[in-house]
């Protein structure tokens, strides 16, 4: 084969697929560079993540509700406990206690992360609780396929390492929190659109009490 | 801790869901208790739907739903149908909860209730396709330019808050390491191929040339295969 005469050529030759290319030498060092910024959430969120699934287990196993509770405190961004539609729109958990008649398992766990009331003077019908679930387990699954990743990168070399699983595993793992975050984002816009919450920018949630227990 | 208020009743403000965290005991408490209620998004994605469907439309900031502050109450009632009747209640919550905060000196209870019914008395629920009796007019849509500048200044505010600033960084990290590493997939750096040192002639302007890049990355194709065969 001639010496190339073009860039476009000098793709096609062996010069460019050789281990010894600076191509593959960069190739490592950005897939190190993103596996490393994948584990910044994939495992520095594991106490959050597994503290969620906790909760949803104590629901869906062990069948106590308190544990959904929890949940609808935590992800009160998107979630709606079955009944807190029918709370009073003026009722305000953060300052009044709960008033009477009204159902406390329709309340988040603590009573001060249930919804607030909201300015359109509306609240947002009930969640699908299926749906606490799918993001729940989208997250943990997400954790463990970021994990086997890490085997993957930090335990062969850049030889040895098979890319398609490598790429499959990214795949994977960028798949399903999509998905969940797909739903967070589908959901909060149905919850907000009905009873948006006086919405600050420093605070994650919608909520200015959230800075201070967060 | 607590106190009597006017109306009598004694209430409590030392909640059990609040420990004070001057006792030194209670440091492992609080820790427990803030990492269980954290809100911390779980994962990137999380961050991106929460923060996504917070974000208005062209539409939101025109009407005036989204204001230069942020999503706007006042704004959001004002092009809203819902349940007009209960926006009294509303109303007097949040002008109650706007007034104590602005408020530095003490009023008594009893003058703030008395100020505080009549002016609550004023607003009413109001459909905004009838025209006012006064000749009020509901303010202008905001143009595209305006909305535009609206949204820019809200990503702004964002992007300063630690989670936004954490949050925009990672992204760009992702996107930029994440690009480089489709480029090279797809190709699209041919410039990368290997590089033999034994042809060590690359020293001085010799390769600033068209002619001399093109003869350096020859003779290295050319060594790399005689090296192969």
């Amino acid at each position: 084969m001639p010496c190339p005469q073009n860039a476009k050529e000098l793709t096609s030759t062996d010069g460019y697929d050789d281990d010894r290319s600076s191509a593959k030498k960069w190739l490592e060092v950005d897939s190190q560079i993103l596996n490393a910024l994948f584990c910044v959430t994939g495992i520095g969120l594991i106490p959050w993540r597994f503290r969620d699934l906790y909760y949803l287990l104590q629901w869906r196993w062990k069948e106590n509700h308190d544990g959904l509770r929890k949940l609808a405190g935590i992800h009160r961004g998107w979630f709606r406990l079955q009944g807190s539609q029918e709370i009073d729109v003026k009722y305000n958990p953060e300052e009044e206690s709960v008033p009477p008649g009204v159902n406390e398992e329709a309340m988040a766990i603590p009573i001060k992360l249930s919804p607030g009331p909201p300015l359109t003077g509306e609240r947002a019908p009930s969640s699908e609780y299926w749906k606490m679930d799918l993001v729940v387990w989208a997250f943990v699954v997400n954790t463990l396929l970021q994990i086997v990743l890490c085997g993957f990168m930090w335990g062969m070399d850049r030889y040895t390492r098979p890319g398609a699983v490598v790429g499959l595993l990214i795949s994977l793992a960028c798949i399903i929190a999509m998905v969940g975050g797909w739903y967070i984002f589908a959901e909060g816009k149905r919850v907000k659109v009905c009873s948006y919450p006086y919405y600050t920018y420093g605070s994650f949630g919608g909520n200015s009490i959230d800075s201070v227990s967060g | 801790m607590s106190e009597i208020t006017p109306d009598g009743d004694i209430e409590v403000a030392d909640t059990p869901g609040r420990p004070q965290p001057t006792r030194p005991g209670n440091f492992l408490r609080n820790a427990s208790q803030s990492f269980t209620q954290s809100r911390l998004p779980v994962g990137m994605f999380h961050a991106y739907g929460h923060y996504a469907s917070a974000v208005p439309t062209m539409d939101d900031i025109q009407k005036g739903n989204f204001s230069k502050e942020g999503w706007s109450g006042p704004g959001q009632r004002r092009n809203s149908q819902a349940h007009r009747a209960s926006d009294h209640h509303i109303l007097h919550w949040y002008r109650c909860r706007n007034e104590s905060k602005k408020d530095v000196e003490k009023v008594t209870p009893d003058a703030h209730s008395l100020t505080a019914e009549p002016s609550v008395m004023e607003i009413s629920a109001h459909d905004p396709s009838v025209p006012y009796a006064n000749g009020y007019q509901f303010p202008p849509n905001h143009s595209k330019w305006e909305a535009t500048l609206i949204a820019l200044k809200g990503f702004g505010r964002y992007v300063i808050t630690p989670v936004g600033f954490v949050i925009t960084i990672y992204s760009l990290n992702v996107v930029g390491w994440g690009g480089m590493l489709f480029l090279i997939l797809c190709r699209g750096t041919p410039a990368m191929v290997a590089q033999c040192k034994f042809r060590s002639f690359m020293s001085g302007s010799y390769q600033m040339s068209i002619a001399g890049l093109y003869r350096l990355l020859s003779t290295r194709c050319r060594a790399l295969r005689m090296r192969k065969s």
